[in-house]
């Protein structure tokens, strides 16, 4: 620098003799410094855009005056610099770093979800490694990660703890959790608020974009093309997708083609329904994040009698708050006493007929078919409906459920129970139906 | 006259030397011999004050070397006396008709020029151009004035591009709200201008000096690119606008200009060049108590407080009650001065403290009745609404206390 700056001096000096002839042009150069000198260019530095203008007009003149001086053809070129002192310390607010938390939120994430509360067993340790894969690596390892499973499996918990992971690695990332209702609201609002461009931004600039739900944009047309568009988009500029789904890509209906096509061009892992072992693990974490105390034996007790993932923390919390002040910890006979008290309670409120009537009211048949002779599919499958919710939710043996319905005997109750058992673990529409005549008999439940 | 010929003399050695000068140095001092027949120019007090105070605001003030630079450059052609001046960052140009043919071309230093002319009579004076001066005389009274070398004062550039029309009501309106909290600090060029960001259907104004930040969103009504003007000439340019009822506003990215045309006044302004902080991260995207409270009792419990705060450290704390908002100074242990006002408070119980210059400025420039304060935590941005100016939102850092 001392060189550059003296070699500048010396040129000013130079000058000084042609002072008379542009007193501007002159003290303008005496505010500038050389920034970079070779022996075929020299690089000003100015201070402002004003400047930096003014003197490129005149570089001409500066080129000459720079001839004269050093003998050698050297060119000019201008840059404006900033002139930060030393030490100065970045201004508090632009320096201002949002917390951790501040981003999850920002980001659609909920600071519940993270790797470390989530429990891997055999139905989900796949999924778990491809998400831990595409959170070390986003947008190279799987691109899209498909995760999809029944209820409660933990495809939401995993997309976000992805999410978390890579937001964690790097503040700067954008990442989105987008529930795809939101998006389809948020679509509409745009279009009609006539702000599409800014709702493209937001999508399309995004590192990592989570999309939870995928399949209810399944018959929305221009959904889905928005969507297909914000997918190759952030796609190529090197961003990761993760979508979430009740069922895999191919049994999604009223999807574009292409759209499903791009859905099965990276990984797509399924998550089984939690195994007890699983369902044992998570009580405990569970248990250990609220601070509650809990045997082992009580938590599979609980892990046996509920199977939905989001009731098990239910249950648990129900069973805390019946023990509190009571027992200092859950142990077996509060757990037993739980479930004993909760079974009465349910075949106390509820008689086998109201279960007919419902499974009658939702198929739209008479009472008298399902207890008929009648064997076509319209009938039969009904009734065989009604004996398995006799069975599951009444708990009323065989033989009984066979007399209400009027059958011979409890190989008909053993088959039809088997039948809709499997009918509902294959086909989610099905258990849909189930679900609802269920709904129908628990009204307040 | 003798010295003229003299310097001509010189310098045409010079020229003899390096002959690329000659024409350059030829044709200049043709013009300094017409600029040196003596004539009188008859003026009106009023119009000449004003055309020179108005161009002195654009001269040159902070280099103390560029002594040109520092002064109004008048000059006469086809009818018309013309003024002019610049920083080189920003131009004035105006002009007046005149009688006179005669071309002349000065540079007056318009400081001691400005404060004679103010304290004569109002009506007509006389300006007489002479070799190395200019006299001004109003009856008996006279004042002679040195001439500055006129040689290479920088023009305003000219603009190609078509200029837009603006109602003055929307600079008037919003620029107010947006300047005070432009940085003075040259050492970053940005932080000294307004930055303009069009995007979709939005304009938006923003400008921060590091501590604060005022965000305006506005309708697009103009049709403007993203820039960043030089905050020191919009509120320069904003005094021009009282009486007017457009602005013409033109834009050329080539020259990185802009320019107002103002009635009879042309500003012109360089744009900073140079990458905006990204503001949009320090806009707190949530909010855990919201105060909701009177404006003009704010301001005068601020004022109260601040008496007892300026002594140590500027602080003002603000804390929030279940159905009021406290306010004491930061300051020595086992003082308690207070002041204590009514609000609507939404959300967790929250004590952050601000400068209470910067809480000043910010609700005097407000207007409405109502002002809002969201906060997230006490070391985070807070962001101020009022109830007047829906789509502009401030957003002040806080300052740490130590508890």
């Amino acid at each position: 620098m001392s060189l550059l700056s003296s070699f500048w001096d010396e040129f000013l000096l130079a000058l000084t003799t042609n002072q008379q002839n542009s007193p501007i042009l002159f003290s303008t150069l005496k505010h500038v410094r050389p920034v970079e000198l070779t022996e075929e260019k020299i690089i000003i530095g100015c201070d402002s855009n004003g400047t930096k203008v003014f003197l490129s007009q005149h570089a001409k003149e500066i080129e000459k005056e720079l001839y004269s001086h050093t003998k050698k053809k050297i060119q000019l070129s201008f840059i404006i610099i900033e002139n930060k002192k030393k030490g100065q310390i970045d201004s508090p607010l632009l320096s201002f770093q949002s917390s951790i938390e501040d981003l999850f939120l920002k980001s659609g994430l909920h600071s519940k979800y993270s790797f470390d509360n989530f429990a891997v067993s055999s139905t989900n340790q796949v999924a778990y490694a491809a998400s831990q894969a595409v959170s070390n690596n986003p947008g190279t390892a799987y691109n899209p990660l498909f995760l999809y499973g029944g209820v409660g499996v933990g495809k939401t918990h995993l997309a976000q703890s992805i999410a978390r992971k890579v937001l964690e690695g790097n503040h700067e990332k954008k990442v989105y959790f987008c529930p795809s209702d939101h998006f389809t609201n948020e679509l509409v609002e745009a279009i009609r608020d006539k702000s599409t461009p800014r709702f493209r931004r937001k999508y399309r600039n995004l590192n990592v974009l989570i999309f939870d739900d995928i399949q209810f944009i399944a018959g929305k047309q221009h959904i889905q093309e928005e969507f297909f568009h914000t997918f190759n988009s952030v796609v190529s500029s090197g961003g990761q997708i993760i979508l979430a789904s009740d069922r895999p890509p191919t049994e999604i209906r009223d999807i574009e083609d292409r759209l499903r096509s791009r859905f099965s061009g990276g990984l797509t892992v399924d998550i089984q329904p939690p195994d007890f072992e699983l369902r044992s693990a998570i009580i405990l974490i569970k248990a250990k994040e609220k601070k509650i105390e809990i045997d082992m034996e009580a938590a599979k007790i609980i892990a046996e009698q509920v199977t939905d993932t989001r009731a098990l923390e239910g249950t648990l919390l129900s069973i805390y708050a019946k023990t509190l002040g009571i027992k200092e910890k859950i142990d077996l006979t509060s757990v037993d006493y739980f479930f004993s008290e909760k079974t009465v309670k349910k075949i106390q409120r509820i008689t086998p007929a109201d279960i007919i009537k419902a499974v009658s009211s939702y198929y739209n048949i008479p009472q008298s078919h399902l207890k008929g002779v009648e064997r076509t599919d319209a009938i039969a499958l009904p009734r065989q409906i009604a004996m398995f919710l006799l069975r599951k939710e009444l708990g009323i043996k065989q033989e009984e459920v066979a007399f209400l319905l009027r059958r011979k005997d409890h190989t008909t109750v053993i088959h039809a129970v088997e039948k809709i058992s499997r009918l509902i673990a294959k086909d989610p529409v099905f258990r849909q139906d189930v679900d609802n005549i269920t709904k129908s008999i628990f009204p307040s439940t | 006259m003798s010295t003229v010929y003299e310097q001509w003399f010189l310098n045409h050695l010079v020229c003899l030397e390096n002959p690329n000068y000659f024409l350059y140095t030829y044709t200049h001092y043709l013009l300094l011999l017409f600029k040196y027949i003596n004539m009188k120019i008859i003026f009106q007090r009023d119009i000449l004050l004003e055309n020179i105070l108005y161009a002195s605001r654009f001269s040159s003030s902070k280099l103390s070397s560029l002594i040109t630079l520092q002064g109004v450059l008048i000059k006469n052609e086809k009818g018309l006396i013309h003024f002019y001046s610049t920083n080189l960052s920003s131009y004035y140009h105006s002009s007046v008709k005149t009688e006179e043919k005669q071309a002349f071309e000065i540079v007056v230093e318009p400081k001691k020029l400005v404060e004679f002319i103010s304290l004569l009579a109002p009506g007509k004076l006389e300006i007489e151009v002479k070799e190395k001066q200019i006299v001004i005389t109003q009856n008996k009274t006279r004042g002679e004035f040195p001439i500055m070398v006129s040689k290479d004062f920088p023009l305003p550039p000219t603009i190609e591009e078509k200029p837009q029309k603006i109602k003055t009501d929307f600079f008037i309106k919003n620029l107010p709200l947006i300047l005070f909290s432009t940085s003075s600090d040259e050492s970053r060029p940005v932080l000294t201008g307004v930055n303009l960001v069009s995007q979709d259907e939005e304009l938006l104004m923003v400008t921060t000096d590091g501590f604060r930040l005022s965000l305006l969103k506005l309708k697009k009504d103009i049709e403007l690119p993203s820039m960043i003007i030089p905050s020191s000439f919009l509120s320069e340019a904003v005094s021009f606008l009282k009486d007017e009822e457009a602005v013409e506003l033109s834009y050329s990215p080539k020259e990185k200009l802009i320019s107002f045309k103002i009635g009879k006044y042309n500003l012109y302004s360089r744009l900073i060049e140079g990458e905006y902080p990204p503001f949009e991260k320090v806009i707190p995207a949530d909010k855990k108590t919201i105060i909701e409270t009177d404006k003009d009792e704010l301001v005068r419990n601020i004022k109260l407080i601040s008496i007892f705060a300026r002594d140590i450290s500027n602080i003002v704390i603000l804390q929030t009650t279940k159905e009021a908002l406290q306010l004491k100074p930061k300051t020595e242990v086992g003082e308690h001065n207070s002041a204590q006002q009514e609000a609507i408070i939404k959300g967790d119980e929250q004590k952050i403290a601000f400068n209470y210059k910067f809480l000043l400025e910010l609700l005097n420039h407000l207007e409405g009745k109502k002002i809002t304060i969201e906060l997230l935590r006490s070391d985070s941005p807070a962001v101020f609404k009022s109830d007047k100016n829906p789509n502009f939102i401030h957003i002040i850092m806080p300052v740490r206390i130590q508890e």
